[in-house]
């Protein structure tokens, strides 16, 4: 009996929704759109993330040292700087070193330098990456209080916009989602209604030779999560089509930031989805249930 | 068997269903429960299900007090009883055998029980010869035959019968009245609620009536007449 009875939900949810034919395939539409964006926005959301990281890593400051500085007090200020809280990383740029950089940045233009070797007309400088991006003013603050420190060069303003626009996009998505997992909800929820009024006569003689609530409830639960993961693995397999040709596409034309790779979001995104489908199943049913079917 | 004491009933739009209603039945009994339209039969049957509850009153079964069941223990509660019903209710999309079968399959029971007892009560309704057919080949006697069987396959103590003939002719509702006597035989308790002037006559058996929701009389071998 034990062995039967998962087989004999399953067969009963098989006949639901097979006898809700329309509605059942309007609802596993229904739940396919809403994990396609609803994964559309995690793998958004997740990029945002992992891009947004990219330009943090990329983003530093500059500590412009006076000209006339002495060798060792340009030392000095490189150790005072290196000891810093928040300085994770700091290197050094003398004037030589500069004039490399500068002339490396103009490219063919650097001709135009030619002639000019060994002669000193840039600062030298200490290039910092720092531990806690969100921390920038402070240590720029503190490096302006350094001895023969001229100038900070700071990108807060590019970094403090790139986390804003991360921020939005990561809540927008949040909303949406939560937006999309309501009307997943909804949605099964009516398709369990019809099915419940569909089987009114059979629960009604169910009920009367004694079957128990949760036995007279068991298919149409099993019949919402089983809506809600057949949704969900169809979107899975348009999301892993769509995902690889984005990321071919941004390589070939675009490829000024990296994607996550999907391997990589792979076992997030099947597991996410999946849970999300059997989550949205079971709460739409049990909502259906809880309206519609008094045992 | 059943006891009622002093039951009420009265519904949230103030309609009283039965007004401190008495009687005890005893097992193995086969009882008629009579009255117009409204007069209580609906609630007396309803309360032994225990689908509603009384406002004042106990109402009792095999011992148990029906009326202070937990909700989870209900179904159990209603596995001791068979309900038959004057539209059948059977199944339409499932065969004889699947739908007294169903019956057993709702209270667990397995394959083999199940392949053993369905074919025996189908023999006892006599319909052996009719367990793949669906209920729209069948007639209106034969579709109440499978109804009696699914109340009976799990082998309750009481039967209750809602009207089991109403929907039926004459020499066909008299065949089923048989059946019903030969459950009775085999000691199965059955109510049955009727408005068949004939039927009551004919079996000469307890009469229980109901007049606006009080009991106005219980003769031990009793026909039908409301007029008194």
């Amino acid at each position: 009996m034990k062995i039967r009875r998962p087989f004999y939900f399953l067969k009963n949810a098989l006949i639901g929704m097979k006898r809700n034919g329309e509605m059942t395939i309007t609802a596993i539409v229904t739940v396919t759109s809403c994990l396609l964006l609803f994964g559309v926005f995690m793998l958004l959301s997740a990029n945002v993330n992992f891009i947004g990281e990219q330009i943090r890593n990329q983003c530093q400051i500059q500590a412009y040292i006076d000209f006339d500085a002495t060798v060792d007090e340009e030392m000095l200020v490189y150790s005072q700087v290196r000891n810093l809280p928040n300085v994770a990383e700091c290197v050094f740029v003398s004037k030589a070193d500069a004039m490399e950089e500068y002339r490396e940045y103009l490219g063919a233009d650097a001709s135009a330098f030619d002639g000019l070797e060994g002669e000193e007309f840039l600062r030298s400088s200490v290039k910092i990456n720092m531990t806690d991006i969100e921390q920038a003013e402070a240590l720029v603050s503190t490096l302006e209080t350094i001895p023969n420190i001229k100038k900070v060069s700071n990108r807060q303003d590019v970094v403090q916009r790139v986390i804003d626009v991360t921020d939005v996009i990561k809540n927008a998505s949040l909303g949406a989602m939560i937006i999309l997992l309501l009307v997943a909800i909804f949605i099964i929820s009516n398709t369990i209604k019809l099915s419940v009024f569909a089987r009114k006569d059979e629960i009604h003689i169910m009920k009367y030779v004694g079957a128990t609530a949760s036995f007279v409830r068991q298919p149409f639960l099993l019949e919402g999560i089983l809506t809600g993961i057949i949704g969900g693995a169809i979107s899975l397999v348009l999301i892993g089509f769509g995902y690889t040709y984005i990321i071919k596409f941004m390589k070939d034309f675009l490829d000024i930031f990296q994607l996550i790779p999907f391997a990589e979001i792979l076992p997030f995104m099947v597991s996410t989805t999946l849970i999300f489908g059997v989550l949205m199943g079971a709460v739409g049913s049990a909502i259906a249930l809880a309206k519609h079917l008094k045992v | 068997m059943i006891q009622f004491d002093n039951v009420t009933v009265v519904y949230k739009n103030n309609v009283t269903g039965l007004d401190k209603v008495s009687f005890h039945i005893n097992k193995g009994e086969f009882v008629f429960l009579v009255g117009k339209t409204g007069a209580g039969k609906s609630s007396a049957i309803k309360l032994l299900t225990a689908e509603i509850k009384p406002l004042s009153g106990d109402v009792w079964l095999d011992g148990v007090k029906v009326n202070g069941l937990k909700n989870r223990k209900i179904p159990f509660h209603r596995r001791k009883i068979g309900v038959v019903f004057q539209d059948f209710r059977l199944l339409r999309d499932k065969t004889v055998y699947e739908n007294v079968a169903l019956a057993m399959e709702i209270v667990g029971a397995s394959k083999k029980q199940i392949r053993t007892e369905v074919p025996n009560i189908l023999r006892l309704v006599g319909l052996s010869q009719k367990t793949r057919e669906y209920p729209s080949s069948l007639s209106g006697g034969e579709q109440q035959r499978v109804g009696i069987a699914r109340a009976l396959v799990n082998r309750p103590s009481l039967i209750i019968a809602d009207e089991p003939t109403g929907n039926l002719d004459s020499v066909t509702a008299s065949s089923i009245m048989e059946l019903f006597e030969e459950i009775n035989r085999q000691g199965t308790t059955v109510l049955m609620v009727t408005h068949s002037e004939k039927i009551v006559n004919d079996m000469n058996k307890r009469v229980i009536e109901l007049d606006h929701g009080m009991l106005v009389r219980d003769d031990k071998k009793g026909v039908y007449n409301l007029e008194n």
